[in-house]
């Protein structure tokens, strides 16, 4: 983008806007058939309208406007019956709403396999809270399943060897510990509820309905998994599976995994990753994997949400100076982006 | 997309139905949004709001109307007013650093650019796309209105300049660095 020399390139961009009379439009349009510059400047208001014209525009479909029309005029009209008050009759559905989803997903185990394990509590029993005794859980398995329980003071190990099942471990007292012994790895609970599926040669999938579980696979770092995450990850499926609509593959996880190793980690996988230590609160992990990131993938446009990431990250773990250093980076690389204002809020934090 | 014919839209009387908005006439706010329901879709997908949370921000801008009916000036058009209050929604709803994550985190999983099995054709199409969007969303909110709605949407600087409340040489300036950045932008990735 050199200086413009022609006097009247700026009526490129009026022309553009319609902004001309149409006596300084014809003598303009005059003018540009003689100036390559005009002309230049017109292609290039042009290129910029139409790369912008082009992007995707995701239209509602007819059931997503009714919807979206029916909840105005729901909304509208209780604005007007009833003003901004708590709207606590909807409250109460939310809740009603909740609790019928939770017991049609309990039901909808119990109905398909067998409650396999509930050693010092079931769901009706009195919760085990005590420090030293073995933590409180129930199982609810596929009757497929094969699985072991083994107590040992205030550590309970389940070893899922083959089968899909659904872990609910009540809030564990600090000392207790729940894991569960996979073919290929473990899964450390940190009071929650998740469905695992194994393979004998290892693990399918793991799902985290609530709270947080810690993943350790023999020679992968530990992962940590949080409510709605889910392992591996769906695209990571899609890719390996080649597409076939997440049909499980006949081979297990060990077969996934080494199907993994043959591809080169792509830029949303690394990404990914990044992306959980932080939502994880990792955030010297997220740190460095956003740097990996960006420095694997320096031409991906999610090279500047890593960059202010990692300012963040640094702010995150209280530690100003280097909060500073990554948003100066921030704002070095990018003096235009997105969040530079919140980057100069981190360097001018850090000097005072 | 068009959800209503443009003969049944050019029909409407928008001063008359913000009016009878204004009385308590919901029926009127359902005919506002079968009207520019999709209008206004558009522009805040536009503007980069992310699709998982633009019907929540059409459905507010359309409950903002019921405030804001009668501040609209009998000789103004409802177009351009609307998209003002579905700026000033979308201002609300931006700058949040956790949406921002979960739009990363959304993002993440997409099917990744690198794929082998994209064909030359598409990856090249989905490149551009991307920078586009990228570029786009990377200018300043209030630059990237003025663009969308003088540029794209192809309203009138004045209506523009009614629409964000702001003066018309105020619209003309933020239109003219957002080309500026854009194009900067799409020459840098070229």
């Amino acid at each position: 983008m050199s200086k413009p020399r022609c006097p009247r390139s700026w009526e490129a961009e009026a022309l553009e806007d319609k902004r001309l009379g149409d006596g300084d439009r014809e003598s303009f349009e005059r003018h540009r058939a003689g100036c390559v510059e005009c002309r230049a400047a017109t292609a290039e208001l042009e290129a910029v309208r139409e790369s912008m014209a082009a992007l995707p525009l995701a239209s509602p479909t007819p059931l997503v406007r009714h919807r979206v029309r029916a909840g105005i005029l729901r909304d509208a009209n209780r604005s007007v019956t009833r003003g901004d008050g708590a709207p606590w009759p909807v409250l109460v559905a939310v809740a009603v709403s909740f609790s019928l989803v939770a017991l049609l997903a309990t039901v909808r185990w119990h109905g398909r396999g067998r409650l396999v394990a509930a050693p010092s509590t079931s769901s009706s029993g009195p919760a085990n809270t005590a420090a030293g005794a073995a933590p409180s859980f129930t199982v609810h398995a596929d009757e497929a399943a094969r699985l072991t329980t083994r107590a040992s003071g205030a550590t309970t190990v389940i070893a899922l060897e083959d089968g899909r099942a659904l872990f609910e471990v009540t809030h564990l007292e600090p000392g207790q510990r729940f894991l569960v012994a996979l073919p290929d790895g473990e899964v450390e609970v940190r009071g929650t509820s998740f469905v695992i599926d194994v393979a004998t040669s290892g693990t399918r999938t793991i799902e985290v309905h609530t709270g947080r579980v810690s993943l350790r696979l023999v020679g992968h770092d530990e992962i940590v998994l949080a409510a709605g995450d889910r392992w591996p990850p769906r695209v990571a499926d899609d890719r390996i599976d080649g597409g076939t609509g997440g049909i499980d593959p006949p081979a297990g996880s060990s077969a996934r995994v080494a199907a993994t190793k043959r591809h080169a980690i792509t830029a949303g996988e690394r990404f990914d990753a990044a992306m959980r230590r932080f939502g994880a609160g990792q955030y010297a992990e997220a740190d460095r994997e956003l740097a990996a990131f960006a420095h694997e993938h320096p031409n991906d446009p999610r090279c500047e949400d890593a960059a202010f990431l990692r300012a963040v990250a640094r702010s995150r773990l209280g530690d100003a100076e280097g909060a500073s250093v990554n948003a100066t980076s921030y704002l070095r690389a990018y003096p235009h982006g997105l969040r530079r204002a919140e980057a100069q809020h981190l360097v001018d934090a850090a000097a005072h | 997309m068009k959800s209503v014919p443009h003969r049944e839209r050019a029909a409407v009387d928008g001063a008359s139905l913000i009016a009878s908005i204004q009385g308590g006439d919901l029926s009127g706010l359902g005919v506002l949004f079968d009207h520019y329901g999709d209008d206004v879709h558009r522009f805040l997908v536009r503007i980069g709001i992310p699709s998982s949370d633009v019907d929540d921000l059409v459905q507010q801008t359309f409950l903002d109307v019921l405030g804001a009916a009668g501040r609209f000036r009998a000789d103004a058009t409802v177009k351009p007013w609307l998209f003002g209050i579905a700026a000033m929604v979308a201002r609300r709803h931006r700058r949040d650093v956790g949406r921002m994550f979960d739009r990363l985190r959304r993002w993440a999983l997409e099917p990744a650019l690198e794929s082998p099995a994209t064909p030359d054709e598409c990856f090249e199409l989905r490149a551009q796309t991307m920078r586009a969007q990228r570029a786009l969303e990377a200018l300043s909110p209030r630059k990237r209105e003025a663009f969308v709605l003088v540029v794209l949407e192809g309203l009138a600087g004045e209506e523009v300049a009614t629409a964000l409340g702001v003066p018309v040489a105020t619209v003309w300036t933020r239109v003219h660095h957002a080309r500026r950045e854009l194009r900067y932008a799409l020459e840098k990735h070229a």
